[in-house]
């Protein structure tokens, strides 16, 4: 071992070249492969620690269902003796004032007892058996009693929520690790929910649900009999599902829109280990390339050992070892390497994590058979080749030639990754752009939206009111959501003829002077007016195509029911009375996510669906200044919310964020997997160029130009290239469509991606091969022959 | 202890085979040291190939030891090649990372000689052959001759009953020379069966035997 290690680093330091590209990338792919195993260690170590972790369970349907009816939870315990505990959670920011002075707190908890005991929390300071004993009392993590009342015990003392009301301190809990899914800064009971606001549906206000089972019961039967049990109250008629906890954090089934558990970022992981692999597979290739068509420098060493008694065996083994001590020295790089790339990846990921967490105990001994298997992917195939030589070249002289092809073959592997990999580059950048600044069929500018608790509604008017005396402010509406992430309910499951129209049509509910706000753009009819509430519909384009109206002329919908009728609390007679005036279309707008397509939309003036956001229209010039005046008045009209607002435009690129994010990271891959085909196509010219160079000799001997020698040394590489190009146009093509295909909004795939892609990939590759071709065509023929 | 039966070698080209051995018959004893001879592409070299294993005649037989090599497969080949021959070439064939010491060393260590005996065994010859103060040099730091003689140091390293040598003087000056065929002289002495290939018919005179091939055909075969 100790002897072929030492011949393995004499013969990197003899072939610098080779010994540099070969170590540089794989150390670079290393660590980009230790980064990402990094991020999935931390990931995975998401909730491991609860001590039951292996009896909790969240209750899930399908369709990102994940809040139910939070008065269910008494009577699903009494119903099913399986359940040990059960508990609601919601959980939001909020501010909390001790003596007027207020802390800002990014998870206040609303859940019940239950919650202590299934996630076994330690109390340090407090009735174990109730932390929070009554809807007064407020439980703090250690780390907020510290910032509050530094080291005195708080048990016992005043804090107010949101100007709204006193809680006593009841109890002071341990902090959950930063890895846990779940985040309490602050816990109060569930009940407050009607101070606080919630999710607030069809007279209910809905939670979710974390279940301790015992030790015996089975979740799947379980789970048939909350189904079978509760068909009628789900909503959405989805099977109800528990959700193992410990797979919570990385199942899709969990993801919904709000924060209030933690979860991995499916896509990220997705596209970071696509990537990751590509990057590896590529710089496997770079070994076998370099090693292989190194083999004329080292085809007699072969010889020599194989007629001093090495068979085949004893050359395999020597090869494979040498990649395999290869591979550690650059994996020694690589933890250097990414202990340099840390921060900027932590910036990346938009997460923070050690990369040595990769390295500690458990992890390194996932770590290091990887990197062996690495090793022995990229050793196997050249030992396999070299130990086949056959020594008989040692007499006389016949030359070794061919061979090479093949290993050319390779580096076309790694050129249409590389062009795949600059085609989704531009065709991802391209279709943020178009999200980015897609039409909307509004005017995005000069928007601010201020969310608005459930309870400040009845002074809705006067803050409106006084926002409008300023003339730095056009107008103000109040909506259910903001478009780009509204869900839109989709009320009518009705057989829909008697309606009038047929087809479904989703709603939302506005205020009046929403579409003044938002400037959108009428087809027909006019906008909302004060008369109009609870008695007037606008709709969509796209909805007024659905009916096959010519006009909307005295056209009204009828039977909508309200959200309270629409679920069973009126008879269908009852709903048919209702009946609401179509008084204006409007050219589409996109109310759903930019991915979606718009929807045939009916816009309803009233507070149906709850009246979560005050938008204000405003002049440009004085931002500032008109910011702090709206503060102003909110501050006076309601004191005891927080002022929580931002810009649209601002809101809306953060919402394109993650697909950023995705452009971002394929950028990096895609500059780290050119660079490394780069150094592979580098050590294959080095190498023509040396096999070539009798042949170079002879040619210049008889007359050949520089220009002449370089033409034939660059064709022997880049014919490769335009094979890859070939293969990769279609296959590029095929991935973007299915990237693509998530969109409603696609960026067009035109032809001159895919050429501009080959050109770079070209360019980039001649640019390393020409300057290779111009040393070897340049040096002296006399040179070249005098060894033969 | 060498057979040769009608052993034939030859190139298919399209229209013609093109020989390179035709119709060798020879046998060679234990302790000989015999010299091959003959211009350029009489197949002086594939002769030396097909005794040391390393190329297959197309026809006849080829018995090492009264064991038909014909039949045999990699793994017996290998064996023969620890346990019976060395090999002495033209272009020393030394290999370029390794120290003379470590040189020394490989046929050894493939014959799987534990590591203390084998340093005893590689001092031994270091000593016999003058070459201890060197033997932390690397090869391109050796005069010519001085590769030779590791070359040689190595191929008796591992106690081989045959020494095929291609030229082994041939890149060498004449004194150089000189010493290395004396140095092959009293190996054979020892007991060492030796062929040579060689141009030079003073050094072809330190031989017992010399063998001429022209065209691929035994010329001559003189004893002395």
């Amino acid at each position: 071992m100790n002897y072929v290690l030492k011949n393995t680093i004499r013969h990197l330091i003899r072939n610098p070249v080779s010994g540099v590209i070969i170590i540089g990338g794989f150390a670079l792919s290393l660590s980009v492969a230790l980064l990402f195993a990094s991020y999935l260690f931390n990931e995975s170590g998401y909730d491991k620690f609860f001590p039951a972790i292996d009896r909790i369970y969240r209750l899930c349907a399908e369709k990102g269902i994940t809040t139910f009816r939070g008065d269910m939870i008494r009577e699903v315990k009494d119903r099913y003796p399986e359940i040990e505990r059960i508990c609601r959670y919601d959980n939001g920011t909020t501010e909390i004032l001790q003596n007027k002075s207020p802390y800002a707190v990014t998870n206040l908890v609303k859940t019940d007892n239950d919650f202590f005991k299934i996630f076994s929390l330690n109390i340090r300071n407090g009735s174990k058996e109730e932390p929070i004993p009554d809807n007064n009392s407020l439980a703090i993590s250690s780390s907020l009693a510290r910032t509050i009342f530094g080291n005195s015990d708080p048990v016992g003392k005043t804090l107010n929520i949101q100007h709204k009301k006193d809680f006593i301190i009841s109890a002071v809990y341990d902090d959950l690790p930063g890895n846990s899914s779940i985040q309490a800064q602050a816990v109060i009971s569930w009940e407050n929910v009607n101070d606080f606001g919630g999710e607030y549906r069809r007279g209910f206000y809905y939670s979710r649900l974390f279940l301790l089972l015992d030790n015996k019961s089975d979740p799947v039967r379980l789970e048939e009999k909350i189904t079978q049990d509760y068909s009628q109250d789900h909503y959405m008629n989805e099977p109800f599902k528990l959700l193992p906890f410990k797979k919570s954090y990385f199942s899709p089934m969990t993801i919904d829109n709000s924060s209030s558990t933690l979860h991995a970022n499916l896509k990220s992981i997705l596209l970071f280990s696509t990537v990751t692999i590509l990057v590896l597979v590529i710089s496997i290739l770079n070994f076998v390339i370099l090693v292989t068509s190194n083999h004329l420098g080292r085809i007699r060493e072969i010889g020599i050992k194989k007629v001093a008694g090495a068979g085949r065996k004893e050359i395999f083994k020597q090869f494979l070892v040498e990649a395999i001590v290869i591979s550690f020295i650059a994996f020694a790089l690589a933890i250097y390497f990414s202990l340099v790339l840390e921060g900027p990846f932590s910036a990346l990921i938009q997460k923070d994590f050690p990369v040595l967490t990769a390295l500690r105990f458990p992890n390194i001994l996932l770590i290091i058979p990887g990197v062996l298997i690495v090793a022995l992917l990229a050793g196997f195939y050249p030992a396999f080749i070299i130990s086949g030589f056959k020594p008989v070249s040692l007499f006389g002289n016949s030359g070794i030639t061919g061979k090479l092809q093949m290993k050319s073959g390779l580096s076309v592997v790694q050129y249409l990754i590389s062009i795949v990999m600059i085609v989704s580059l531009v065709v991802m950048t391209r279709q943020n752009n178009l999200l980015t600044n897609k039409d909307l069929g509004f005017t995005r500018e000069q928007l601010v939206n201020i969310k608005i608790p459930w309870e400040i509604k009845d002074r809705l008017p006067v803050i409106k009111d006084k926002l409008q005396s300023n003339p730095y402010i056009i107008a103000c509406a109040v909506s259910h959501g903001i478009p780009g992430e509204v869900a839109l309910w989709n009320m009518w499951n009705e057989p829909l003829e008697k309606y009038g129209y047929e087809g479904n049509l989703p709603s939302f509910t506005v205020d009046p002077d929403f579409f003044r706000v938002y400037n959108a753009e009428f087809l027909q009819g006019r906008g909302f007016e004060e008369s109009d509430w609870m008695k007037s519909v606008i709709i969509n384009e796209s909805a007024f195509k659905l009916t096959g109206w010519e006009s909307i002329e005295g056209k009204a919908l009828k039977g909508i029911p309200t959200p309270e009728q629409a679920f069973g609390r009126a008879s269908a007679s009852e709903i048919e009375k209702n009946s609401l005036n179509v008084v204006g279309v409007i050219k589409d707008i996109n109310v759903e996510k930019l991915n979606q397509p718009v929807a045939p939309t009916v816009f309803e003036c009233s507070d149906h669906f709850g009246l979560n956001y005050l938008t204000c229209r405003i002049v440009p010039g004085d931002f500032p200044g008109t910011i702090a005046y709206i503060k102003k008045v909110w501050n006076e009209v309601c004191p005891e919310s927080l002022f929580d607002y931002h810009f649209y435009d601002e809101w809306l690129d953060a919402l394109y964020k993650s697909e950023m994010h995705s452009a971002f990271i394929i950028r990096v891959f895609a500059l780290i997997s050119i660079l490394l085909s780069c150094l592979g196509t580098f050590g294959i010219m080095h190498f023509i160029a040396r096999q070539r160079t009798k042949e170079i000799g002879i040619r210049k001997v008889h007359g050949a130009k520089i220009i002449d020698i370089i033409r034939i040394l660059n064709w022997s590489v880049l014919k490769w290239i335009l094979i890859a190009y070939g293969v990769a146009i279609p296959l590029s093509y095929i991935i973007m469509q299915m990237y693509l295909s998530g969109f409603a909004y696609k960026t067009r795939l035109s032809w001159w991606i895919f050429a501009l892609a080959g050109a770079i990939a070209l360019g980039i590759a001649l640019l390393t091969v020409s300057w290779q071709s111009w040393r070897t065509a340049r040096r002296n023929p006399v040179e070249a022959l005098r060894y033969e | 202890m060498i057979k040769l039966n009608n052993i034939y070698k030859y190139y298919d080209s399209k229209f013609q085979r093109t020989f390179v051995l035709k119709n060798i018959d020879l046998e060679i004893s234990e302790g000989e040291f015999i010299t091959i001879m003959g211009p350029s592409g009489a197949g002086k070299s594939t002769l030396l190939n097909i005794i040391g294993m390393l190329d297959e005649p197309d026809e006849g037989e080829y018995f090492f030891l009264d064991r038909s090599v014909g039949t045999i497969n990699e793994k017996s080949r290998v064996e023969f090649h620890r346990n019976y021959m060395g090999f002495i070439f033209q272009a020393f064939h030394l290999i370029d990372e390794m120290t003379v010491y470590e040189n020394i060393e490989t046929p050894l260590v493939y014959k799987g000689v534990k590591a203390s005996e084998r340093k005893a065994m590689v001092a031994d010859i270091l000593d016999r052959f003058n070459i201890v103060a060197k033997k932390d040099l690397f090869p391109v730091q050796l005069s010519g001759g001085q590769q030779q003689l590791v070359g040689i140091a190595r191929a008796i390293a591992g106690k081989p009953k045959l020494l095929l040598a291609d030229e082994p003087t041939g890149n060498l000056h004449t004194d150089q020379g000189k010493q290395i065929m004396e140095l092959l002289k009293q190996l054979n002495s020892e007991g060492i069966t030796i062929l040579q290939v060689t141009h030079n018919e003073q050094f072809a005179k330190y031989g017992s035997r010399i063998i001429r091939l022209v065209d691929g055909m035994i010329s001559s075969d003189e004893r002395y």
